[in-house]
């Protein structure tokens, strides 16, 4: 039926131009709204991390101090064994002028003594030096009886030997009651075990107990002479091995160590050109030690730049641990490390990426009467808190690098002649921080193309005493890209964002707090016209 | 700068004119309307199979039956045609659209409607059966009809090629609608002959609403200031349809989107009757009369569509908006973008409202009114059609003189001229052809006098097609 019609070749749609523009006048739309609290931004941060402390967020990071070796150095407190001593004889009834043997000793008492003694060692070695004294632990010695040249069925009965120790070397328990004693008895041809409580080196060497024995014959012919010679008791000591579980005296102990390691903590934070600028980090050494000696503490903390080849130091961490009270005790020590003592913060402000940390741990070697036990134990833990509070040098560059936005249009734009397109940013924040963002085009060799750059966004105003702002302030800034930013696009791949923060509001110690918050009203500002290519198709990918 | 030509031109206010003093009462400006249409070409061939659809008492002289392909009508109608849209250079070497740089858009801008409706509808007799038993014909029919429109306002355009910085006025896009109908319709049908001179004829169709959508506006304004939009709005989305298809809500209550069911509508496909949903019901009522006083002269009228559709409120789901907020877009806290369906749908501000009504669709009403004079044995004959379509969305009137060919009942042809809706003029062509039972009719109207190399229609926005083929005893 359209056969009716004339052709108008003038329509001729293959020859249709295919230039467009539009958005002549341009074109204000808001794409959205961003708004964040601080809580929601840290929402995923491992809360072990980072907790909020007095209001703040803090990083809590911490750690302990490998001490093996000190611990084992410590422990290493062995007491020389004590040597057993000759047996002592006592002679009591001669008997080679007897006519015949057995013969009965008469019915009567007869008494008879001796001693015995040991020499003892001094027990010092190169951890103790010298030993006052040992709280020995299961340590005991076993006397033992003999008769010699004597018989009869009363004979075990009819003896009785008592043992007192002389001086104060020693102090002496029963293995049964635990009890101290100062004495005890005991029969012929038994053994008998005494535990030693506590060795004195310090007060005497020498170890001596006296024996007192009793011959007592109630019935004649309960205790016979059964050879013609001189009858006897024989005394005899065996020392245990000694078990220590206190020794006093002095400790005579120091050791250094030092170790270096990569630092990457604050990962790209710590990239040169920021300056990680923390108010005030703490790190915080927390001991404990059943030690009875004053530990004198040198710690030693240094980082390194080594691209700008800085370091920095800590200084004044010389600590005293005090010792434990009694060897059934144990002390804590807690020890500061911060930014206006010990300049802490400055480790971290040249962008450290090694980190030196090292001790000394020294008995004091001006005090003496020391004493550790058996089981000597030494830890050091420590907490580093950086609380999110900065100083007003604080600058941070944040950034990464996107797939360039645009690509997906660009196949349908056409060289622009008058197109400026931007982002208006309409923000409110609270947050005691500036921000400025920065957009660069890169090309396929990341190098820069052009980049652009917001005004900066004002942290929030008002700070108070502990660095909170009070209010918000409200920045209206715009990223903008020029005609001739616009037509490079194409050869930009991908764009580096940045997010420059600051403490630009002058204060020191802004501090950030969980209910901080920023929004963010985005919106696309279009002048000039947008010419396009009708027949350029958008890639499909 | 290209200037562009006003939609008007002096010829068409000539043609206008002409129709306003024939019309005096009728003359109305197109609006937005949706109804199917037959091709008015075919109005003066009685001979056409199942003719009654233009006039109950206009039967054919035999009986017949059509299924599946029955009859097929396609229509879409345009506010823009391609003229409006495309300017050739003055060298005729280059077509420029209107988004060229060197197009004054302010002039096409000015040049729009307030309003730019673009539509369409299309129509399929399932079933056509006629009988004939003496003096009376007896019709059964059955149809599936489905009609669709978007108005356009201008500020739209005006928002897309200036952009919203323009003059610091906000948009106006109150006038943006959407529109969209599917129904069925089953019926009978009786013409009978009294006398030789008077025909009449009635049917009655009973109407199933199958779905409906109308999305429209009291007020829709957007204005700019930088980050934010200040929007108010005053408007209505309502979509009456099985559950299958639904309005989905946002948690706070804003409407997201419509959806779909698949397999519902997989079902619909497989089984159409056992599954065919209805929304909606209602009568239709069509009239007529013929009156030949005259051997070579046949005076027709007929009201065809006289009716309604209720739909139901169980299957009715709205939104509505109703007052200014400041758009300041999506809430970029999710991570989410939003394309520009969603950036309008989120201006529009709808919210989901639950205390739905019963509300009536009327059909447009059609008044048909004909003349037809022959010569040589109304062999060849001139017809003069007046039809006004008369709806909620407004009124419009057609005219139409055929010149008609009927050499016999193998072939009958027609050639007729059409203003339309007071706007415009084209041409228009139907041939009904009858090889022993076998008929085949193919019409259109408003076919184009200017096209382009490709055939694309270049002042004409509307266009009807209808062919058909049946078996006529």
């Amino acid at each position: 039926m359209l056969t009716f019609s004339c052709v108008d070749n003038t329509y001729d749609t293959t020859k249709i131009n295919t230039e467009a523009e539009i958005l002549q006048n341009g074109m204000d739309l808001p794409i959205g709204t961003l708004e964040m609290t601080m809580d929601s931004i840290f929402k995923d941060m491992d809360k072990t991390v980072l907790k909020v402390k007095n209001g703040v967020y803090t990083f809590c990071v911490g750690g302990s101090m490998d001490l093996a070796s000190v611990n084992s150095a410590l422990s290493g407190f062995t007491p020389a064994s004590i040597p057993n001593p000759a047996a002592t004889v006592v002679n009591m009834i001669d008997g080679s002028s007897l006519p015949s043997v057995p013969s009965n000793v008469p019915v009567g008492t007869n008494n008879y003594s001796g001693s015995t003694s040991v020499t003892l060692p001094n027990f010092r070695t190169t951890l103790m030096n010298p030993v006052d004294s040992i709280l020995l632990a299961n340590t005991t010695f076993t006397m033992r009886a003999n008769t010699n040249n004597l018989g009869g069925t009363g004979l075990n009965n009819a003896i009785t030997i008592t043992c007192t120790p002389v001086g104060s070397a020693a102090e002496y328990y029963d293995v049964t009651t635990k009890a101290k004693i100062t004495s005890w008895t005991m029969q012929v041809n038994t053994d008998k075990q005494i535990g030693i409580r506590i060795l004195k080196p310090a007060s005497s060497s020498n170890l001596q107990i006296n024996c007192a024995a009793a011959l007592n014959v109630g019935t004649l012919g309960s205790v016979t002479i059964t050879a013609k010679a001189m009858t006897s008791l024989s005394v005899s000591v065996a020392f245990s091995t000694v078990d220590f579980q206190t020794v006093y005296g002095k400790v005579n102990y120091s050791k250094t160590d030092t170790k270096t390691d990569s630092f990457d903590a604050f990962g790209s934070m710590a990239a040169n050109g920021n300056v990680l600028s923390f108010y005030n980090p703490t790190l915080k050494m927390y001991t404990n030690s059943n030690m009875g000696v004053p530990i004198k503490l040198n710690l030693t903390m240094s980082t390194k730049n080594t691209s700008t080849n800085t370091t920095a130091t800590l200084s004044g961490t010389n600590f005293t641990m005090l010792p434990a009270a009694n060897p059934a005790s144990s002390k804590s020590n807690v020890f500061t490390i911060d930014q206006p003592t010990n300049n802490l913060a400055n480790l971290f402000k040249i962008n450290p990426d090694k980190i030196t940390m090292g001790y000394t741990i020294q008995a004091d070697p001006a005090t003496s009467n020391h004493f550790i036990n058996k089981n000597t134990f030494l830890t050091i833990t420590d907490t580093l808190e950086i609380p999110l509070k900065f100083g007003n040098d604080f600058k941070v560059n944040m950034g990464d690098t996107i797939k360039n936005p645009f690509l997906d249009v660009l196949d349908q734009l056409a060289t622009q002649e008058n197109l400026a397109f931007g982002f208006l940013l309409n923000v409110t924040n609270r947050i005691p921080l500036s921000i400025k963002i920065k957009m660069t085009g890169l090309d396929v060799n990341n190098a820069e193309k052009f980049s652009i750059e917001s005004a900066n966004i004002r942290g929030g105003d008002q700070i108070d005493a502990n660095g909170f702002a009070q209010d918000t302030a409200f920045t209206s800034t715009e990223l903008s890209f020029t005609r001739t930013q616009i037509n490079m696009f194409k050869d930009v791949p991908n764009f580096k964002v940045e997010f420059i923060v600051s403490a630009s509001t002058g204060a020191n110690g802004v501090a950030i707090r969980p209910s901080d918050w920023i929004k963010i009203d985005v919106a696309g500002r279009i002048s000039g016209g947008v010419l396009i290519d009708l027949k350029k198709k958008p890639a499909t990918n | 700068m290209i200037h562009p030509l006003k939609k008007m031109t002096i010829m068409k206010r000539i043609i206008v004119s002409v129709t306003s003093i024939l019309t005096v009462a009728l003359l109305f400006v197109a609006t937005q309307r949706i109804q199917a249409q037959q091709v008015n070409s075919l109005y003066f061939l009685e001979k056409t199979p199942f003719h009654t659809k233009w006039n109950p008492a206009m039967a054919p002289s035999r009986p017949g039956i059509g299924v599946g392909i029955s009859s097929i009508s396609l229509n879409v109608h345009s506010d823009l045609a391609m003229s409006d849209l495309f300017y050739p250079s003055a060298d005729g070497t280059q077509l420029y659209t209107v988004l060229h740089p060197s197009v004054d858009k302010n002039a096409f801008i000015s040049g729009l409607n307030d309003v730019s409706n673009i539509g369409g509808g299309m129509s399929m007799d399932l079933l056509n059966l006629g009988l004939k038993f003496g003096g009376l014909y007896l019709t059964f029919n059955s149809s599936v009809n489905t009609d669709m429109g978007i108005g356009l306002p201008r500020d739209l355009f005006k928002f897309i090629m200036l952009g919203t910085n323009s003059s610091g006025s906000a948009l106006d896009l109150s006038a943006l609608n959407i529109n969209a109908m599917m129904y069925a319709k089953a019926g009978v049908g009786l013409s009978v002959k009294l006398g030789k001179m008077l025909s009449v004829g009635a049917s009655a169709n009973y109407l199933m609403g199958l779905a409906d959508m109308r999305l429209g506006f009291d007020q829709f304004s957007i204005a700019s200031s930088g980050s934010a939009l200040n929007i108010t709005t005053k408007g209505d989305l309502r979509l009456t349809a099985p559950k299958a298809i639904g309005m989905e809500f946002n948690p706070d209550g804003t409407f997201k989107t419509i959806n779909f069911d698949k397999n519902y509508l997989t079902n619909v496909q497989s089984d159409p009757m056992g599954n065919l949903p209805q929304s909606g019901k209602g009568m239709s009522f069509d009239v007529g009369l013929t009156f030949k006083p005259l051997n070579f002269l046949t005076l027709s009228a007929a009201v065809i569509d006289f009716g309604s559709i209720t739909w139901d409120p169980a299957s009715i789901s709205q939104a509505k908006s109703n007052g200014t907020f400041t758009y300041t877009g999506a809430d970029l806290n999710g991570g989410g973008t939003t394309s520009m369906t969603e950036q309008l749908t989120n201006f529009m501000n709808l919210q989901e409202y639950t205390d739905v009504q019963a509300y009536t669709t009327k059909l447009t009403t059609k008044i048909n009114v004909g003349v037809e004079a022959g010569a040589f044995n109304n062999h060849i004959t001139i017809g003069l059609l007046s039809q006004t379509g008369i709806s909620d969305n407004g009124n419009y009137q057609d005219y139409m003189a055929s010149l008609n060919l009927k050499p016999g009942s193998l072939l009958q042809t027609s050639l007729s001229y059409s203003l339309l809706h007071g706007e415009m003029s084209s041409f228009g062509a139907a041939v009904n052809l009858k090889l022993l039972l076998f008929n085949l009719f193919v019409a259109a109207d408003y076919i184009p006098l200017k096209v382009t190399p490709q055939y694309i229609p270049i002042n004409n926005s509307f266009f009807n097609f209808q062919t058909g083929f049946n078996l006529m005893f």
